[in-house]
């Protein structure tokens, strides 16, 4: 009897903390576990990751590794050791990493192991990738998976002539939590709303290295938006170490009734947030995709997003949102969004839903993975 | 390209057909093609059409939307109106006429204001929502196209293409603005929110304006940002710069009629004929002083690139001649816009209804000797800056017009914005105040600074990340904005004809404006030069020249004609008053002409120029 395929899938972290690379990571883990075939094993190395982070109860084609540790750098350590121990007891059909910053180790073991390599590339990571190990490693990988068009096209400008293959395979997201509903009661009486109080909502983490998402021009367009909407709201969830100035920023600004920073939104909230708003903003110049726009998409709501980074995909170039330069004044577009102009589906919510989980929700994901991993014949999937 | 005005009242029978067959009438050289009024209930909008697109009676303005509900009335060219349309056409919308109108009348009715950032190309426009009887007005990015602004007592606003327009109503009182004033003497032309007249204001480039049962208030849609995105390789910036150029000149030439060039010679012209991918008609002026002449260099361009070349020789004696036209053309004065005039009106001759122009190419590829002067300038300033005061005092002393300006920057605060307006200002507040002294107007109240308002935030370093890049906004924004492309736009219209400037387009702005300054604005337009590497072999690598006149020479040589004889004697000026630098004979002659044209105010009059030169 010959022995079960395995495929590694490495990642930076998976369980410890809710932020896109680790949203990606369970996407990913999830997807190749319904389209590998039943016989193939799935092994998971975890760097930041404790045991107690694991889920309790796990598929058992599946095993997990976490390597955290105290020490970050001890946590590599382990990382490097376990995923090598592992390699040579048996050598996977293919590594998968969830990171391009993983991609000298998985060179290592691919060559080891005689197998292709392939990473996934989201946004801030390779933004800058100009010399170094990691460059090296990943203009060495078989295939890299960036999440965007913007991101394929800076990772083509990032790694020059030796560029590996590149195929977009976008982000998704899950469409069954983040659906259209209304306004929740509980919300509307933490933040002292009345029931028909338009409001903005943004989410992002606050710090003082993103001036790029231009949280500030989100805040200078409301004067000129109370304007037309006295009782408007901004409210910003998320939190960093720019917070304070951002509340400073408002104080100046005689908006402390109208722009709310109450910080860090619990996951469990969230779809709740996007259904508390009238409109979801995020007017971004660095996004290498932008998940929360998909988020807020799924619960129905019109977005405003950057047309210079990665945020035109999930948009679909325009037919999802309104796609603005986000150096230009906001309270134009803003303004519009709020009066109701643009295009229908934007204001239709199940009909946007609908759209958006068609295009980004699971099965979308899993038939852009299943042709990828069909490409491999050794694992058995079927394009 | 046309003429719009409008009235919007909230009194129903405040619009007549006085109204606008006043405006109408006023605006008609911009305008040849076609007329149109629409009245109701207090609105009136006008428009006179120089059919560029769809030259049929399809495009007809004021235009109305399929269900009546909004009505438009626009000047200016939509250049990426095909790709606009085909996204309308996409989502359903089935056009009735071929021209960019009504293109942008369903984006704003779709879009809102949103529709703005979509937006390729110049305008000022006036959209009528008749349902919930507001108005929105907006201008291009640059300003390229006009749009100016009376509000009444009442709250209703009038508006047009060009100031005089609005004078001819009746409506606005002949009042001189003394801050306008002081703002024209202070640069050689009126800042953006101010004119001559009391009460009437353009709106700002970029800005949109919403009116709505008398109350007025404005935003703005666009503003510059040179915030570095990733810098690519040189190599890779060139070929991404003529990348960028060709788009930019490829769109503005869509049109239902022969598009020509105005060809000074230079570089930017140049590389705008370079890169136009069909035959053009070419203008040029050409000089007897050798040193302002580049007719034949234009000639040399146009016979490579195979184009029609036409030259317009132009002499002291030829020049004057064209001096009546050009007075009674000018809308604002300036000390700019002759040499427009004089060229327009020979490719009017050649039966062109739109002309190419390289304007624009020193603003963005840093092509003025102020991008290194000011930089240095300003640093010099801020490390001596205690002694400034007594250096302010010392250079006072002396009555030379750049001594004057240089200690009139030395008692401000050392900015980039400050020893800007320094060292291109016509005169030096002090040299201000002695001449509204000498012309009893200095009782006119002085309401702050004005002229000195800053463009720039000091503050806002995001935006300007080089000092380079402030004096690209203040060269765009102060010299091109305010004089070239308003001398540009009244020039060209007084003969009907479109001037179209491929260099100026937000759309360019945006795809090089992130890149690094020392590289973008490197000496001698290094960037476009290698951008148009086919201009190589016939263009020699040399000084800026542009369509510079010798006026310097035909005012100073003994004995040369000059234009007396067609001119209204100088303005008298006191004693002491370095009058040597053309700029400020020329500046006090076109606005003694215009005030006493427009507003029937006399200033005391000197002797003739000659005499005291």
């Amino acid at each position: 009897m010959s022995r079960p395929t395995v495929v590694d899938l490495l990642c930076p972290e998976l369980y410890a903390r809710d932020g896109g690379v680790q949203n990606y990571g369970r996407t990913l883990l999830k997807g190749l576990l319904q389209v590998l075939p039943a016989e193939t094993r799935l092994r998971v190395f975890v760097r930041n990751d404790f045991s107690s982070h694991m889920p309790v109860a796990v598929d058992p084609r599946l095993e997990l590794h976490p390597c955290g540790s105290r020490l970050p750098l001890l946590s590599l350590l382990q990382l490097v050791l376990v995923a090598l121990m592992a390699t040579m007891r048996r050598r996977p059909a293919l590594v998968i990493a969830t990171h391009p910053h993983l991609a000298p180790l998985q060179l290592l073991l691919g060559r080891l192991a005689g197998c292709p390599t392939w990473a996934a590339a989201h946004g801030i990571d390779v933004w800058t990738l100009r010399f170094g190990l990691r460059r090296w490693a990943l203009q060495r990988l078989e295939l890299v998976l960036p999440v965007s068009r913007y991101t394929r096209d800076q990772l083509h400008h990032q790694l020059g002539r030796r560029c590996p293959e590149l195929v977009v395979l976008p982000n998704s997201f899950n469409q069954n939590r983040f659906r259209p509903g209304p306004r929740p009661v509980a919300l509307l009486e933490r933040y002292s709303l009345r029931p028909e109080q338009p409001l903005i909502f943004s989410i992002t983490r606050l710090s003082s290295k993103d001036c790029y998402k231009h949280i500030d021009a989100l805040i200078t367009a409301m004067p000129e938006l109370r304007k037309l909407w006295p009782d408007l709201v901004l409210l910003i969830g998320g939190d960093g170490d720019d917070r304070p100035r951002l509340r400073r920023r408002v104080q100046q600004l005689r908006l402390s009734e109208a722009v709310l920073l109450p910080g860090r939104i619990a996951d469990a909230e969230l779809a709740d947030h996007y259904r508390l708003s009238s409109l979801f903003a995020l007017p971004s110049e660095g996004e290498g995709f932008g998940i929360v726009f998909l988020e807020a998409l799924g619960c129905g709501k019109p977005v405003l997003a950057g047309n210079r980074d990665g945020s035109v995909d999930p948009l679909a170039d325009g037919a999802f949102g309104c796609l603005v330069d986000p150096r230009l004044p906001l309270a134009p577009p803003l303004r519009a969004l709020l009066e109701g102009y643009g295009e229908e589906l934007w204001f239709r919510p199940e009909a946007l839903s609908a759209a958006v989980a068609e295009r980004f929700g699971s099965g979308a994901f899993l038939a852009g993975l299943q042709s990828l991993l069909a490409r491999l014949p050794v694992l058995g999937v079927e394009a | 390209m046309c003429g719009i005005a409008g009235l919007l009242s909230t009194r129903p029978g405040d619009a007549g057909p006085e109204l606008a067959a006043a405006l109408d009438q006023a605006l008609a050289h911009r305008g040849p093609d076609d007329a149109g009024h629409w009245h109701e209930n207090g609105t009136t909008l006008v428009h006179r059409r120089l059919a560029i697109q769809d030259l049929s009676p399809a495009g007809h303005q004021p235009m109305a939307s399929a269900c009546g509900r909004y009505v438009l009335v626009f000047n200016g060219e939509i250049y990426n109106q095909r790709e606009l349309r085909a996204d309308l056409e996409r989502q359903g919308h089935r056009f009735r006429s071929g021209g960019d109108t009504e293109v942008l009348l369903q984006l704003l009715i779709r879009y809102g204001s949103a529709a703005l950032g979509r937006l390729r190309g110049m305008y000022a426009y006036c959209l009528w929502d008749r349902q919930e009887r507001r108005a929105l007005l907006a201008r291009d990015p640059y300003g390229i196209k006009p749009l100016y602004i009376w509000q009444g007592p009442g709250g209703e606003l009038l508006f047009a293409s060009e100031l005089r327009a609005l004078l001819t109503t009746g409506r606005v009182p002949r009042r001189l603005d003394p801050r306008g004033l002081r703002a024209f003497l202070a640069q050689g032309s009126l800042p953006a929110e101010r004119t001559l007249v009391e009460g009437v204001c353009a709106l700002p480039p970029g800005g949109i304006g919403i009116w709505q049962e008398g109350r007025w208030h404005t935003q703005l849609h666009w503003q510059p940002s040179y915030a570095p995105e990733a810098p690519l390789p040189y190599p890779d910036l060139v070929a991404y710069t003529r990348q960028a150029l060709e788009a930019s000149v490829q769109a503005h030439l869509l049109a239902d009629v022969p598009v020509g060039l105005f060809l000074s010679g230079g570089l930017d012209s140049a590389a705008v004929l370079a890169l136009v991918s069909r035959p053009l008609t070419t203008i040029t002026i050409g000089f007897a002083e050798r040193a302002f002449d580049e007719s034949e260099q234009a000639a040399a361009l146009a016979r490579h690139f195979g184009a029609e070349h036409h030259v317009l020789p132009l002499g002291a004696a030829e020049a004057w001649r064209f001096l009546p036209g050009f007075l009674a053309a000018i809308d604002q004065p300036s000390v700019d816009g002759f040499n427009s005039y004089c060229v327009a009106s020979r490719a009017a001759e050649l039966g062109l209804k739109v002309v190419l122009s390289g304007l624009g190419g020193d603003e963005l590829f840093g092509g003025y000797p102020s991008f290194a002067r000011v930089p240095s300038a300003w640093a010099l300033h801020r490390r001596l800056d205690p002694l400034a005061p007594a250096g302010a005092a010392w250079l006072s002393r002396s009555h030379r017009a750049g001594a004057q300006r240089l200690a009139a920057a030395l008692r401000r605060p050392a900015s980039i914005d400050n020893t800007y307006r320094c060292l291109r200002g016509l005169f030096a507040p002090a040299e201000v105040e002695r001449l509204l002294g000498h012309w009893a107007l200095a009782s006119a109240p002085e309401h702050g600074r004005v002229g000195h308002e800053p463009i720039i935030d000091p503050e806002d370093q995001q935006r300007y990340p080089d000092p380079s890049d402030r004096v690209a906004w203040l060269e765009s924004s102060l010299y091109m904005g305010n004089q070239l492309l308003r001398d540009g736009d009244a020039m060209t219209m007084a003969f009907g004809l479109e001037l179209r400037l491929p260099l100026v387009d937000a759309a360019l702005f945006r795809a090089l404006a992130s890149q690094p300054a020392a590289q973008r604005l490197a000496t001698g337009k290094r960037l476009l030069r290698d951008a148009v590497p086919e201009l190589r072999s016939v263009l020699p690598d040399r000084p800026k020249q542009g369509f510079l006149f010798p006026f310097q020479p035909w005012f100073d040589t003994p004995g040369s004609e000059t234009g007396e004889q067609f001119l209204l004697p100088n303005p008298s000026t006191p004693a002491g008053l370095d009058m040597g630098p053309w700029a400020r004979r020329w500046g006090l002659m076109v606005l003694n002409d215009w005030l006493q044209r427009h507003l029937g105010l006399i200033l005391p009059t000197a002797p003739p120029m000659s005499a005291r030169s």
